[in-house]
């Protein structure tokens, strides 16, 4: 429990809506979500494939794919003293990247995919740096050579002139948070960040991320493991359809969740001393199970 | 219990879904509006034609277009919009048997190799590079030369030097699919390699077979074009396209008599832009993702 | 690296020597008794001559030691005399190899500047107007007939407007380079004109592939100016399999491009092969298409190489 220390809002969102545009056929994607992340803590989001989820972290970013357009919604940033609006700069202009450069660091699903092949890793972290800093070359490598040592890459020096094929799936991941973190960011978000990792190396990423969230960054964490929620987050919103149905501490929702869908997402979790004879529930059953009023 | 039907699994657009994307195309109806002219003109030559095929007349020679030679006259006086008809039925005749006979050999070759793997598929993959490596002219030129220029030797010698292309598409096609779910489910039936081969994974390729068909045809027209220039082709009482457009290398008749050899260019030109859009048509259809953003 | 090099270099040594045996084989069969090309036309006099020729050239040996020295002489630069001039084939390339390098120096350069750039400019805004226009001038340029185009050209510059020569590479009185260098422009343009279509779309589907993939979200990400996320993130990406069609057009262009040739009357590669063909001497025809299949193989090498410096991951192999 946080205490009745306040909290520093880094990032809001109120009321956001997103559709697949167009005349006709409009499908609304997101429907008027609203949340907001603090400094200090990780927000998870969570929900199945579908909900929307990903979708909202990308519109914060202002990186929405051609397909999907912004209905309304407003987007606020705090970056020190000041506010921006974010859903009222352009896409790719110069205030757009410069905060996406220096206040917001993100982090992705499949490392493999979201690294250049034929860049070396260690201008791939640099690219940030020299590109919105005033730093030199030299001092660029530096910096980002500890900073991958502080993630746990060993022989950074060496390993800063190899190809992203040369490493594993959990080092792949390690690069992308040292490229998400070498501008020192306020705000992270992390889309499913483990979810192509295997269940060792998840434990290390998360707790890299949980770091983060010690140095006094805000995490937004999407992800659909109500596991790494339970574990990791503080603050959780569940969203279903485009839309959040709970929303509250960990505490509080997963120890309490008043809504159905949410009982339905805990009783899909295996647990360790459960019983073997019982069939697991699926989203479908435990959520009209739940709705029968069978929320254990 | 679900009902264990064989179905054929198809990660590729059967052809009935091909049309009805096809419809919706501009390109594609451009493309194939174009074709269809020129080739239904072609077919009909003896309906269309105002003169004989090759009929000489001395007395009217490399005339301009006019009320009773309505493309002109050549220097013997042959009616231009006749040898053009029958010109076309020519060309198209040794395109289209051409390409169709290649593309057997492709698909079976292709079949085979994608289908076997290994050894006979590298001995494969080395040969056609070899082939496919060679300038396309030369190689055509040098075995035309060996068995002399008809009509078919040349349909011979065009499938002989145009099968690489749906070989590599259908080998490639062969190698992703051979893992496909539906081929475990045939092999378990106990079918034999060449039904599990002609009659489950064939059937799939059929759309991208099509396009490749379609590129050869004008690959040849073009090519039988090109050697007719070179003067090794066709000889010219056949008219082809090809035999027509030669007349240009005369300087006297590049000068003076544009209405002998612009036509043919410009139905060649047609056709094969004609061929070209439908080819792309029928691949965007096919791959929506690589067209379009 | 290095191993995967000698690998491929070795593989390219071999195929060279098969191609050789090819050739020579395939020459041997033909009807003409090796002495008309092998031996210098003047000094077959009489029948006596003949026979000491024909042992001191060694034509009474076995086949095989008689394919290491015909090997051997190639590797010299002795190719053998052609059936139809009685020139010695070296010479006769000598004279043929620098106008069809010019013309494909030229052209190769030219296509891939104006073929790769406009593929990759169009694939920024793709559906604009630069990218309408330019998939319809690809289009054109892959199905109009090459010398269609090319007599376009001479009627309208040469004929019509007198500006250029209709053919030929030089006429008495040009001493440099620069005197005969304008007829060099037809030849090339029309040659070029064919080949930047091919280009045009394949780097642009190249280039629109890159552009969706997930890295260059993460560039974006960075807050990187949009023209470095297409310079540094996307180009990169996308002339790999670019390269593929570049570096086999080499050869291509070294057989000379037939049609071109003839169009222009240029005295290239081109030219010969066809007139050996239809006078049927076959040494030259062999010899030139040794040439030819040489040379492809040195381009399939040379894309090797490049493919190797420009992915890092190829080289591990």
């Amino acid at each position: 429990m946080m205490g009745a220390r306040a909290m520093e809002a880094i990032l809001t969102v109120k009321d956001l809506v997103l559709d697949t545009g167009g005349k006709k056929n409009s499908q609304t994607l997101v429907d008027g979500v609203s949340f907001t992340a603090y400094r200090g803590r990780m927000l998870a989001i969570v929900g199945e494939s579908g909900s929307g989820k990903s979708l909202t972290v990308s519109s914060v970013a202002h990186l929405l794919p051609s397909a999907v357009r912004r209905v309304s919604g407003e987007i606020t940033l705090y970056a020190g003293d000041t506010e921006v609006r974010i859903d009222r700069l352009a896409k790719l202009g110069r205030e757009m990247r410069r905060i996406r450069g220096l206040n917001i660091g993100m982090v992705f699903q499949d490392p493999m995919a979201a690294l250049n092949p034929v860049q070396t890793i260690g201008r791939q972290v640099t690219e940030r740096l020299l590109a919105h800093t005033r730093v030199s070359r030299a001092d660029a490598n530096v910096r980002a050579i500890a900073l991958l040592e502080s993630l746990g890459i060993g022989s950074a020096a060496e390993r800063f002139h190899r190809y992203p094929h040369e490493f594993s799936g959990g080092m792949r991941q390690r690069v992308m948070i040292a490229i998400a973190l070498i501008c020192d960011p306020d705000l992270v978000l992390a889309d499913e960040p483990t979810t192509a990792l295997d269940v060792i190396v998840q434990a290390q990423i998360l707790a890299l991320l949980r770091d983060m969230v010690d140095d006094g960054r805000a995490v937004v964490l999407i992800t659909h493991n109500m596991g790494l929620v339970a574990e990791y987050a503080d603050d959780v919103a569940v969203m279903y359809q485009g839309q959040i149905i709970e929303r509250g501490t960990v505490e509080e929702v997963l120890g309490n969740p008043k809504h159905p869908y949410t009982a339905g997402l805990l009783r899909c979790v295996p647990v360790m001393d459960m019983d073997r004879d019982v069939d697991l529930a699926t989203i479908s059953t435990a959520f009209t199970q739940a709705q029968k009023g069978h929320i254990s | 219990m679900r009902n264990e039907k064989q179905t054929t699994t198809t990660p590729l657009r059967p052809l009935k879904s091909l049309f009805r994307g096809v419809t919706r195309d501009w390109v594609l109806i451009v493309g194939t509006v174009v074709i269809v002219l020129i080739a239904a003109s072609a077919l009909a030559a003896d309906l269309l034609a105002t003169h004989e095929m090759g009929r000489v007349n001395l007395l009217a020679t490399n005339q301009p277009p006019s009320g009773t030679h309505w493309l002109g006259t050549d220097a013997l006086g042959r009616d231009m919009y006749s040898q053009l008809l029958y010109g076309g039925r020519t060309s198209l005749y040794v395109a289209v048997v051409s390409a169709k006979l290649a593309t057997v050999i492709g698909v079976v070759l292709g079949a085979i190799a994608g289908y076997l793997g290994r050894y006979v598929d590298a001995a494969l993959m080395r040969f056609s590079e070899l082939v496919l490596a060679f300038p396309y002219l030369i190689l055509v030129l040098i075995l035309v030369s060996v068995v002399g220029a008809s009509v078919n030797n040349l349909v011979i010698v065009f499938a002989l030097t145009t099968w690489m292309g749906t070989f590599r598409i259908v080998r490639g096609e062969f190698m992703s699919l051979k893992h496909e779910p539906f081929v475990d489910a045939a092999r378990t039936q106990g079918l034999s390699t060449a039904r599990i081969i002609f009659r489950q994974i064939l059937p799939n390729v059929a759309s991208p077979i099509l396009v490749a068909l379609s590129i050869g045809v004008a690959t040849i027209v073009l090519a039988e074009a090109a050697l007719s220039f070179l003067g090794l082709g066709v000889p010219v009482t056949t008219a082809t396209w090809g035999n027509l457009l030669a007349a240009a290398q005369s300087k006297e008749v590049l000068r003076n008599y544009w209405w002998i050899w612009v036509t043919p260019g410009l139905v060649i030109s047609f056709f094969s832009i004609g061929v070209n859009l439908v080819a792309d048509g029928l691949r965007d259809v096919l791959d929506p993702q690589s067209a379009k953003q | 690296m290095q191993r995967f090099l000698v690998r491929k270099l070795l593989v390219l040594i071999l195929m060279a020597l098969a191609i050789s045996a090819l050739v020579f084989f395939s020459i041997r069969l033909s009807p003409v008794d090796p002495i008309s090309y092998l031996a210098d036309p003047d000094s077959a006099i009489s029948k006596d001559k003949l026979d000491e020729l024909r042992a001191a050239l060694g034509l009474n040996d076995p086949i095989i030691i008689q394919y290491f020295r015909w090997l051997f002489e190639v590797l010299r630069g002795n190719f053998g005399y052609s059936l139809m001039t009685g020139q010695p084939i070296a010479n006769i390339l000598a004279q043929r190899v620098p106008a069809t390098l010019e013309l494909a120096g030229l052209t190769f350069f030219l296509s891939t500047v104006i073929g790769v750039g406009v593929g990759l400019f169009s694939a920024i805004k793709p559906g604009r107007i630069f990218d309408s226009i330019s998939r319809i001038v690809a289009v054109i340029s892959i199905a109009v007939p090459e010398f269609f185009f090319g007599i376009i050209l001479i009627q309208l510059f040469a004929y019509q407007l007198g500006w250029l020569n209709p053919g030929g590479r030089e006429l008495p009185g040009d001493a440099t380079f620069w005197d005969r260098a304008p007829n060099v422009i037809l030849p090339v343009a029309t040659l070029a004109f064919g080949l930047v279509g091919a280009l045009i779309r394949y780097t642009r589907n190249s280039a629109l592939d890159v552009v969706n993939k997930d890295y260059i979200r993460t560039a974006r990400s960075k807050g990187v100016r949009e023209s470095q996320v297409y310079i540094g993130h996307v180009f990169r990406n996308s002339v790999g399999p670019v390269l593929v069609i570049l570096v086999f057009r080499i050869p291509l262009l070294i057989g000379g491009s037939v049609i071109v040739e003839a169009l222009f009357q240029w005295p290239g590669m081109g030219s010969l092969i066809v007139s050996s063909i239809t006078s049927s001497d076959y040494p030259v025809v062999m010899i030139t298409s040794m040439f030819v299949a040489v040379a492809i193989l040195v381009a399939s090498f040379m894309l090797d190489i490049f493919k190797a410096l420009a992915d890092p991951r190829v080289r591990m192999e």
